[in-house]
């Protein structure tokens, strides 16, 4: 989803003044060391920057976890660094979030469908976004759209057969059996049918590191 | 939700190949993984972080509150805590004493310090963007884009830097 589809969808383009002005209110108690503050501030948004930045990035809940503490730990860190700008809180924890993310993607050896020059070049995008009030649920809807097309535009680089049988098996999660139903193979077909295409996918990926839409 | 139609298998480059051995040991090996999330496998791996990007789940409230108690915690009294419980009233008075003056140390400190120094990209010559000739007809634009991408990752770089966020 765009950013015209996601306001037609009834998500707000900017937080109202009040709200904002609250939360300059826990900005400032927060960089008063004030912790109760910091934590209001990151139980807000801590699930959402969780599930939509660093959980598609880093591909697994243990590495999504182990970054979202990494993150908190250099909030707790930076605060008193952190500048209001009026568009609120959440565009600087998520560019945080975002370059703890990169730090992880480097050091791992695994492909993943995003790598650390992916989310650079969210990064590049995001830092021009910073200016204008975006508001965290519409800044979410943008991530996770992004996510999703990046998924497909993946599944679009392969065969339909192997982009088909990840899609079911995979994405939707469908049981093995009645998947290998679908394609009219047994099983254990099934099962070389799906190692094939994800040896495809990643041979895809790899090849042709794409730009990301910004 | 309606199931996409099954394309024709004859599209399929390796449909008529059959599997050799060791692949089918692979797929094996895959579907193993893909079931039991506990065993290490590369491709199921990859796998679960397609199904994470394409629907990622929520954070456990109790997850995400044990995450950011830790990181709100304070820091670990470390060596005082033991000798405290050891000590009776002198070392609780002694300890006491000493906290307090390293309070309003710390007080006097946050009082005076100046913000710490950021390191910022400085002006510098575009002469390092450019190794070959330049050539005495065209190419005018492509150096300045070039001059612009390294200008703007600059400030981008500067302005990650005075947020602390690097």
């Amino acid at each position: 989803m765009n950013v015209r589809t996601a306001m037609l969808a009834g998500v707000r383009a900017r937080p109202g003044e009040n709200e904002l002005e609250l939360e300059r209110q826990l900005v400032v108690r927060a960089q008063a060391k004030d912790r109760e503050a910091l934590g209001q501030l990151l139980g807000r948004y801590g699930p959402a920057l969780y599930r939509s930045v660093l959980l598609p990035r880093l591909g697994s809940e243990a590495a999504a976890k182990d970054a979202l503490a990494e993150t908190y730990a250099k909030v707790v860190e930076r605060i008193d660094r952190f500048t209001w700008q009026n568009v609120g809180f959440y565009p600087w924890l998520r560019t945080l979030a975002l370059h703890v993310a990169i730090d992880q993607l480097r050091a791992r050896k695994r492909m993943l469908l995003w790598d650390a020059d992916d989310v650079e070049r969210t990064l590049d995008a995001k830092s021009e976004q910073a200016d204008s009030a975006l508001d965290q649920a519409l800044s979410e809807q943008q991530d996770r759209a992004r996510a999703r097309a990046k998924v497909a535009r993946a599944l679009e680089a392969i065969h339909p057969r192997y982009a088909l049988a990840i899609q079911l098996r995979i994405l939707e999660e469908r049981p093995r059996e009645e998947v290998a139903a679908m394609f009219e193979v047994t099983p254990a077909t099934f099962d070389v049918l799906l190692h094939r295409a994800i040896a495809a996918l990643k041979k895809s990926l790899g090849d042709a590191k794409e730009p990301e839409e910004p | 939700m309606t199931t996409p139609r099954k394309p024709p298998i004859m599209d399929d480059p390796d449909a008529l190949l059959p599997p050799s051995e060791e692949e089918v040991r692979a797929a094996e090996a895959l579907r193993a993984a893909l079931e039991d999330p506990g065993l290490a496998h590369d491709d199921a791996e990859f796998a679960r972080s397609l199904a994470l990007a394409h629907a990622p789940r929520e954070l456990a409230v109790d997850e995400h509150r044990a995450i950011l108690e830790r990181a709100l915690a304070p820091a670990p009294a470390s060596a005082t805590e033991p000798a405290r419980k050891r000590g009776g009233v002198v070392v609780r008075v002694a300890f006491g004493a000493a906290a307090t003056a390293i309070s309003l140390a710390a007080a006097f400190a946050l009082l005076v310090r100046s913000p710490e120094p950021v390191a910022l990209a400085r002006p510098h010559s575009t002469q390092s963007l450019f190794h070959e000739p330049f050539s005495t007809q065209g190419g005018t634009s492509a150096r300045i884009d070039r001059i612009a991408t390294a200008r703007a990752s600059d400030l981008r770089d500067n302005q990650f830097a005075r947020w602390g966020v690097r």
